[in-house]
């Protein structure tokens, strides 16, 4: 398989801040995989979507996308796709949701030129995909939030990228909204043999849709199948453990300060997962 | 009909097209108080030129002045556009500190001035204010122009002002030259602020930008309604208020045409009320 994604000895710190937030990252994401970015808040989980969309640069270590740096791949308007952590509320914004669709073309068409037919047939034809062919004529203010959010995914995938990022696409989303959001999905990345980069810190959704799993709180932790999650570091960054959080098997509506408070007895034990001694992350590569 | 009446309709309808254009990304990127910032910063650029002028009297001169205007008024829809578009300070405050600072500027450029040559500095009153008096043909000519210029980029940048308009940071995401586009809709707003302070005056001016695209985004919900609406009040707005000016000469023909596009916003906005309200009854 091919690498999609190459991130190497990746740091990055703000300028306003002297320690790094992302430090030591390496990771390869092969094309038509699913990742599962995972970790607290204030992990850098948003920091290294920023970082792949080239609106931050690294302080060291190198991105490449396809072969282009950040910025080139955005500036081509046809490889990433994105869906934002928190998409504006569009009231009385004058536009339709089947415009808003055709939006996603904007920067692959470029300045001073109309999109071709082909590419706005295409956009079109992901109303129906995403089940929202009803709503093409619908003012975007007038959308539920689930409804939106599946408007701003069909946005992103608009354009055919190679890479779609989903900056926590769930959140705000009931149990229904989430499983029907995961389904049309995965379903999307079959059809286009999309790469997903799905960023959440809700582990039973990430788990439900991801081929591999990356655990970061600065560096990073842990980067294999959701399966052989261990439930200890699950525990240390969540305080939380595996089955309050719906996997493995068990499903339990508690909330992670209860499960902690109650005392489930796991013990942050992560002899596997501190990173090596030298002090560098964990060098995942998606192939496993 | 004069000729200075069709300067004077030429500008109008010039400006109230300009700002029609620029009002919608105005009102949906909430900058209602950009127009404030730039159009004072034309004031502090002609406090410059007073001061100077005390120096050297030999630029003493209105056109000195309006050039002061022009490059303060440029700078500072820059430098709004730069810390702007840094997250570490927001719109609202970058504009704030432009708008204060520029009136300082003025306000004691004229104190000095004032205190140094006994009497007020040109155009004091008419960048406060506005001023029809003496249009020249030329002015006209160069507003029409500034205001061709606006236009046709604002519609040349239609998908793009769109995309940014909707959300900066996932336009930029998606290739949509979103920073280009931020910039470009500073200096043609600087542009056609330069046109209008002669008209409306720096204290006026934001309703030109402002009242317009509300009036528009209450009456649609569709891009192409919503800007036809925007244009057509606009101008309604402008031939309105020189309308009232040369029927009645006390009334300045700034805050002229800012009541009669306030007069249409409030028709509009109480319209839509009566309208959802009688749809809400109907329904079952």
């Amino acid at each position: 398989m091919n690498t999609l994604v190459d991130i190497s000895n990746l740091d990055f710190s703000y300028p306003s801040q002297r320690t790094l937030t992302l430090r030591h990252i390496d990771l390869r994401i092969e094309q038509g995989r699913v990742l599962g970015l995972i970790g607290p808040n204030g992990s850098g989980k948003t920091t290294l979507i920023k970082l792949l969309l080239g609106l931050l640069e690294p302080s060291n270590g190198s991105i490449r996308i396809d072969n282009h740096s950040p910025r080139d791949a955005v500036k081509r308007g046809n490889i990433i796709g994105y869906l934002p952590q928190n998409p504006p509320l569009p009231v009385n914004f004058p536009i339709n949701v089947k415009q808003l669709v055709r939006l996603g073309l904007t920067g692959k068409t470029g300045l001073f030129r109309s999109a071709s037919k082909g590419d706005l047939a295409f956009a079109d034809s992901l109303l129906p995909r995403i089940g929202i062919e009803g709503l093409a004529e619908t003012p975007v203010g007038d959308l539920s939030g689930g409804q939106l959010q599946r408007v701003l995914i069909a946005r992103a995938l608009a354009p055919r990228p190679k890479l779609l990022l989903l900056d926590e696409p769930t959140t705000g989303l009931d149990s229904s909204g989430q499983k029907m959001f995961i389904e049309s999905l995965q379903q999307l990345r079959q059809e286009l043999g999309l790469t997903v980069v799905f960023v959440s810190h809700d582990l039973r959704a990430v788990s439900a849709m991801s081929d591999r799993i990356a655990c970061l709180n600065a560096t990073l932790h842990y980067h294999d199948t959701p399966d052989h999650l261990p439930a200890e570091l699950v525990y240390e960054m969540f305080s939380c453990d595996l089955e309050a959080m719906g996997i493995k098997g068990a499903v339990n509506e508690c909330t992670c300060d209860e499960q902690h408070d109650s005392g489930t007895g796991a013990s942050p034990v992560h002899s596997r997962l501190e990173p090596p001694a030298h002090g560098r992350g964990a060098h995942a590569t998606e192939g496993g | 009909m004069t000729l200075h009446f069709f300067y004077s309709l030429l500008t109008v309808v010039s400006l109230a097209t300009a700002c029609a254009f620029l009002s919608v990304p105005v009102v949906l990127r909430r900058w209602a108080f950009i127009g404030e910032g730039i159009s004072h910063a034309g004031f502090g650029g002609a406090g410059v030129v007073w001061l100077l002028a005390i120096i050297f009297p030999g630029i003493d001169h209105p056109h000195a002045v309006y050039s002061g205007v022009v490059i303060g008024c440029l700078l500072t829809a820059i430098g709004i556009a730069i810390l702007s578009r840094r997250e570490r300070i927001n719109a609202d405050a970058a504009i704030g500190i432009f708008l204060v600072t520029t009136l300082a500027l003025g306000f004691i450029a004229r104190s000095v001035y004032v205190e140094s040559l006994h009497h007020e500095p040109a155009w004091f009153d008419s960048l406060l204010f506005g001023q029809m008096k003496n249009l020249s043909g030329d002015y006209a000519l160069a507003a029409c122009m500034i205001s061709a210029a606006v236009t046709i980029t604002a519609i040349l940048l239609t998908k793009e002002t769109i995309a940014y308009c909707f959300d900066p940071i996932t336009a930029q995401a998606s290739g949509a030259r979103a920073s280009l586009v931020h910039y470009v809709l500073m200096v043609l707003l600087a542009l056609t602020i330069i046109i209008g302070v002669r008209v409306a005056g720096s204290v006026l001016m934001t309703a030109l930008l402002v009242v317009p695209g509300v009036i528009g985004t209450i009456l649609s919900r569709k891009w192409n309604v919503v800007m036809a609406i925007t244009v057509a009040s606009s101008i309604l707005g402008a031939i309105g208020g020189l309308l009232i000016n040369v029927q009645w000469r006390v009334v300045p023909v700034g805050p002229a045409i800012v009541l009669v596009l306030v007069g249409q916003f409030l028709l509009a906005y109480f319209t839509t009320c009566l309208l959802s309200r009688r749809m809400r009854a109907m329904s079952p």
